[in-house]
């Protein structure tokens, strides 16, 4: 949600003249239907819905808030074959971008506010709605709310959208609002351009996902640090209305890199995870972690992030190093039908998977269309995470490797790059390196690699490519691509 | 099963052939290629050895769960004489040389074997008799009735042996989900039936079950023997139940001596397959042609009649629909006649569609015409891998000759100007994303350039009816003059390549001029309905809240203020619910009264001082606090001015013939209003005082309220303020003539 100038403005004349398209897919999704299958949610008649956030309940029905602005309730959704009833719980709400729900309220983040959704006659639909916080300005249809589940203390987190996608011409557009359990509003962190998705990583931190702009060379998840500086200092101009955040921040210059003015901008907290645009998504969403216990196959405690242009979901680790956060994304499975929005883990460790298909390019052209993947039992040959070590990473996997094939250092394609940062749009891949893998040991079950590494570049991405690895029973990678972001080299 | 044995009788009673449903419906197979396809399905290269792919045998199902899907007694008597259980069944009778005791004892054994893989026996459940009628609707129009025998009786039909006494309706569900599984060869195809359409169709097919088959209880004993002679008799061959199947033993396919063994029609230590003399001459015929190897185009045609894809393609003279099925072709579009209902032919495809488009299609089952009620099958990989790349290299094009539209020229914009209403109008036939601007739904334009090949979209446009001759799609180009001389000097494959570049920008290609779109109103029924938006007048904090009765409101929870009433229709909601949602609702009412922008509480100093000009959206010293809904969904608004919290309802009252009108009531329900308070009504450049409590607001509104108002001179305007001293209410009337 975050391209409206992009496509109609003054980048758009540009664009179009270097025939801009959406990218190859990444032609797996035969493939991966062995692992993760999807299957279609019918819907009953008279039934519209543009998923914009999901939520579980105690009961086991899934609410789903919407872009039309309302609480739909399905019942039956984990079935096998789920053919679910749908009941409205509340309706009249403005695009619903964060749906929490605590005591039996629920709280809906939307266009205009946070809002405490009750029912208090217990008729079974919302009868009262009570504003928790409007403390944001709200002038311009494209300044979208992004609202987070509750954190441990119960807090929820608000990322609110630039003006017009460029600007910041009502309050705190572009900022991150921490909103407490006693209702009050704390500014937390400014420099968000577009945000599409805000919520706790796989260690309980608030983060948010951010979309390729200007100041953003590529999307990326980026962690919300209290007193943080996002990037796109456009929206500055709101300091004086945060005193708990301190003065403002040096300006960033431009055009420059990340990993310099990070050192020069003390506020300013580097993306934690890039997604190389259209190998991983042009507009990524908002994410969710999976804590199916095993009901989802191998990839226990990762978060899971849609793609609003390119209807696929991709698997994020974050770790922490030298007290920064960063981490790698992966390809995961693509071929679903609409823009993502939101995706959600259901009790069973199902995956639910919607959005839209409106205002904005998108591969998965269907509206009104709600999808799950369901693991198949089967476990894929995959990447299961990358982490930094002081001289190289370790690459663990969810099957045994060709113990022969992955201790050669040539199976490892690995490049590094960063992106411009810059208050123009977007940016290429700039700055290549190619390191060299001096070792590759193999662990004795086979399970993890541990890659030794000359030439690692602080701040790039590092991007490994590994057709040639293959399991210990001949199969070749689902996804041969795994994309680290080294902002921290690990102290040894 | 009565379907089964009618077919019986067709055939003739016991030893019915094998029946290939390909080989039906191509007569005209040379005896090499009939013989070919025999020699697939009969499997011959399961046992006799062969190099050539052409000749690769028909997978037999996987028997690694054959106890959970079929019923213990039906693979006894199956296996004890397959053609007799199911007549036209390609299976051989791998027993028949034995004397009849030890036949028996060993299908027996066999059949315990098979019955304790992969679970539980299939347990029974009545047809529902919904279900039923469901499935027969679609088993009549998905295209299982384009191989299998629609419900009156017809020969050429593929059996269905007797599936009453073979599955339960779990089971044939199961089986219909995924065919693919049990049947890897893709003679029965996966028709892409979901969950609940597979239960139909399984339904219907097991309408006559009534009971639960005698019940079958696998003897280990006789599991274990079975399992030894599973092997010994060479099932193996064919079938696998986990582990791969085993490599061909005999004597190599060159080398067989057509006159004896299994196609000596004598009965011995061999397979029997009660062989018509027709088939086996063509067998005969296909050994003895050995040294030839396929061409490519006749790998194409074996293919196309192994899978019978001919049952519904035509591809030059071969196939196509036959009379007696024609029926149960049917469509969802009338308007495309007969190329909304039947699969479109096979007739040059090669050159039409590009390879991983083409490959998609007879692999995964990818289609484009929703229109069709048949459905375009998945045959996997395994089974028409090579097809595409063949189908490239039998069919070919001459080079369209055309000059690329460059930059300057702007091809995606011209592109998206021909194809839209006041050029050559593609979306008069075709749909965009879906979206249709006629009644017509022929294939979307979105798929165009993902499927076709660049060169075959010219020669097509150029002349449609060179490759269709019953479309109904014009040629916008007659004798190659455009209709268009002005647009790209009238030159027509400069045309034709702005069209292909605009369509081949896919989810970026904008919307082609006069797709109009069907309008998204908001109906009002027994209840309020509530749409928070931007509407018009006021900020992007807007409710809207239609009413029962048939009068509305907007409402500012930006300034806490009444924006607009209208009555009749609610709204119309493309403004906020299509594209982007940048507009705002579109009121339907032709009575709209505006109230003024800014906050209508003010404390005032002095009767005689201004309102403030407080007119930030988002005003200062106010807050929304939310609503509640009443029993009709009509929301109470809650709003605080300074410390004072505002209860703030209307509630909608129609007398009679009256039109409908509005008592809206504002309470302070935690503590008094501060002092001097005001409550501003309306500004309006005549208000009309009737009394101290009634008044007319310009044309269309009359206002009465609770307690004496105040009008007052403001710049050429009259404002009409209420000094607020409690709870108070004002009666809303709209009296312009809608």
């Amino acid at each position: 949600m975050r391209q409206l100038l992009c496509f109609l403005t003054v980048v758009s004349a540009v664009w179009a003249a270097v025939a801009q398209d959406l990218g190859d897919t990444w032609g797996t999704a035969e493939r991966e239907a062995a692992y993760y299958r999807i299957v279609n949610i019918p819907l009953p008649e008279g039934v519209y819905l543009e998923a914009g956030s999901f939520v579980s309940l105690p009961d086991g029905r899934l609410a789903v808030g919407t872009r039309r602005g309302e609480i739909l309730l399905l019942s039956g959704i984990t079935n096998e074959h789920p053919r679910p009833t749908v009941h409205r719980f509340a309706s009249g709400l403005d695009e619903v971008l964060g749906l929490a729900h605590r005591d039996g309220a629920f709280y809906a983040t939307h266009a205009t506010e946070v809002t405490r959704i009750t029912d208090s006659n217990n008729d079974g639909r919302a009868d009262r709605f009570d504003t928790v916080s409007d403390k944001w300005g709200f002038g311009h249809y494209h300044e979208f709310a992004l609202g987070s589940k509750f954190d441990a203390t119960g807090n929820l987190y608000v990322a609110l959208g630039l003006s017009e996608s460029y600007n910041s011409k009502e309050k705190f557009r572009g900022w991150a609002l921490k909103i407490t359990p006693d209702g009050k509003t704390i500014p937390l962190c400014s420099g968000l351009r577009s945000p599409l998705g805000v919520g706790a990583n796989e260690h309980g931190e608030m983060f948010y996902v951010e979309s390729q702009g200007p100041w953003n060379g590529s999307c990326s998840l980026k962690h919300l640090k209290p007193g943080g500086f996002m990037g796109h200092p456009v929206s500055f101009n709101w300091y004086p209305f945060a005193p708990n955040m301190g003065p403002e921040p040096v300006k960033p210059n431009t055009p420059s890199r990340m990993e310099i003015e990070r050192k020069r901008v003390k506020e300013l907290v580097p993306y934690a995870v890039v997604f190389p645009y259209k190998k991983m998504g042009r507009s990524i969403s908002a994410f969710e972690v999976n804590r199916s216990g095993g009901k989802f196959g191998p990839f226990e405690n990762q978060m899971f992030v849609g793609d609003y242009t390119l209807s696929i979901v991709m698997r994020v680790t974050t770790e922490l190093v030298n007290g920064v956060w960063q981490g790698a994304c992966y390809p995961f499975r693509e071929g679903l039908g609409t823009g993502i929005l939101a995706v959600h883990f259901t009790p069973r460790g199902q995956l639910i998977a919607g959005g839209t298909n409106r205002g904005w390019p998108v591969r998965g052209m269907k509206d009104n269309i709600l999808q799950r993947l369901d693991w198949t039992g089967r476990t894929p040959f995959e990447v299961l995470d990358v982490r930094a070590q002081p001289d190289g990473f370790v690459v663990r996997f969810t099957r045994p490797v060709d113990a022969a094939l992955a201790a050669r250092p040539e199976s490892y394609a690995l490049q590094t790059y960063t992106h411009i940062y810059q208050g123009g749009y977007g940016s290429p891949e700039v700055d290549h390196t190619r390191p060299t893998v001096t070792a590759a040991e193999v662990a004795k079950d086979g399970m993890s690699v541990r890659l030794k590494i000359q030439g690692l570049v602080q701040g790039h991405v590092h991007d490994f490519h590994l057709p040639a690895l293959k399991s210990r029973d001949g199969e070749a990678l689902l996804h041969d691509r795994a994309y680290y972001t080294l902002n921290e080299i690990p102290k040894p | 099963m009565l379907l089964a044995f009618g077919l019986a009788s067709l055939h003739g009673a016991g030893a019915a052939p094998p029946f290939v449903g390909g080989l039906a419906r191509h007569e005209k197979a040379s005896p090499k290629i009939s013989g070919a396809v025999l020699i697939n399905e009969l499997g011959c290269v399961a046992c006799h050895a062969s190099s050539r792919a052409e000749f690769a045998a028909k997978a037999g199902p996987d028997l690694s769960t054959a106890g959970a899907r079929v019923m213990g007694g039906h693979l006894q008597r199956f296996i004890e004489q397959p053609s007799a259980a199911k007549p036209g069944t390609t299976m051989p009778d791998v027993l028949g040389h034995l004397p009849a005791a030890e036949r028996a004892s060993t299908a027996n054994a066999l059949a315990h074997f098979l019955a304790t893989l992969g679970g539980t026996s299939p347990t029974f459940t009545r047809p529902a008799g919904e279900a039923v009628e469901r499935g027969r609707k679609l088993y009549h129009s998905v295209g299982c009735a384009a191989c299998h025998s629609p419900e009156t009786l017809l020969p050429d039909s593929v059996p269905l042996g007797p599936l009453a006494e073979k599955y339960s309706v779990a089971s044939l569900t199961k089986f219909l989900e995924d065919p693919l599984a049990v049947r890897p060869s893709g003679r029965m195809p996966d028709l892409k039936l979901d969950h609940f359409e597979a239960v139909d169709i399984a339904s219907y097919l097991l309408r006559d079950q009534s009971a639960p088959a005698r019940a079958f209880a696998p003897d280990p004993q006789l599991a274990a023997r079975g399992k030894a002679l599973f092997t010994q008799h060479r099932c193996d061959a064919c079938h696998t139940v986990g582990s791969s199947r085993v490599t061909p033993k005999l004597v190599a396919l060159d080398k067989v001596r057509p006159e004896r063994g299994c196609l000596s029609g004598q009965s011995g230590a061999w397979p029997q397959y009660p062989l018509s003399d027709r088939q086996r001459a063509a067998v005969r015929a296909s050994l003895a042609a050995q040294s030839e190897p396929a061409s490519v185009a006749e790998n194409v045609e074996l293919t196309l009649t192994r899978l019978n894809c001919i049952a519904c393609h035509t591809r030059g003279e071969l196939g196509g629909v036959p009379a007696n099925r024609n029926a149960h072709f049917t469509g969802k579009d009338e308007n495309l006649g007969d190329q909304g209902r039947i699969p479109p032919p096979l007739t040059g495809v090669g050159a039409k569609l590009k390879r991983d488009w083409f490959r998609d299609v007879v692999v995964n089952g990818a289609s484009v015409r929703p229109y069709l009620n048949t459905r375009m099958p998945k045959f996997g990989a395994a089974n028409t891998e090579p097809l595409a790349d063949w189908f490239k290299q039998l069919d070919t094009l001459s080079k369209a000759e055309f000059t690329r539209v460059r930059q300057p020229e702007k091809p995606h914009e011209v592109g998206r100007e021909l194809a839209g209403s006041k050029a050559f109008n593609c979306i008069a036939c075709h749909t965009f994303r879906e979206k249709s601007a006629s009644p017509i739904r022929a294939l979307d334009l979105m798929t165009m350039t993902e499927r076709l090949e660049e060169n075959w979209f010219h020669h097509y446009l150029a002349n449609p009816t060179r490759f269709s001759p019953i479309t109904i799609m014009p040629s916008f180009w007659p004798d190659g003059k455009s209709l268009l001389p002005d647009i790209l000097g009238g030159d027509p494959g400069k045309q034709r390549d702005a069209l292909w570049q605009y369509l081949a920008r896919g989810p970026e290609a904008g919307e082609p001029r006069g797709l109009v779109l069907e309008p998204l109103f908001v109906a009002v029924t027994n209840e309020a309905i509530i749409i928070r938006r931007a509407f018009p007048g006021i900020g992007k904090r807007g409710i809207g809240v239609g009413y029962p009765t048939g009068i509305h409101l907007s409402f500012d929870a930006g300034q806490m203020r009444l924006g607009s009433m209208w009555s009749g229709g609610f709204i119309e909601a493309s403004g906020i619910w299509r594209g982007q949602g940048a507009g705002q609702a579109h009121l339907l009412g032709k009575d709209t009264v505006s109230f003024p922008a800014g906050p209508a509480f003010a404390v005032l100093e002095l009767p005689a001082t201004a309102w403030p000009t407080n007119m930030a959206k988002q005003a200062e010293g106010l807050a929304f606090k939310g609503y509640s809904l009443d029993a009709q969904q009509r929301p109470i608004f809650r709003y605080e001015f300074g410390e004072t919290l505002v209860e703030d309802a209307f509630l909608d009252l129609k007398r009679g013939d009256a039109k409908p009108h509005f008592v809206r009531s504002l309470k302070f329900p935690q503590r008094p209003p501060p002092p001097r308070l005001h409550f501003r009504v309306a500004v309006d450049k005549v208000i009309e005082a009737r009394g101290d409590q009634e008044f007319a607001v310009g044309k269309g509104l009359l206002v009465r309220l609770s307690t004496p108002g105040v009008v007052r001179e403001v710049d050429g305007a009259k404002e009409l303020l209420l000094p607020v001293r409690g709870a108070f209410t004002v009666e809303y009337h709209l009296t312009a003539k809608p």
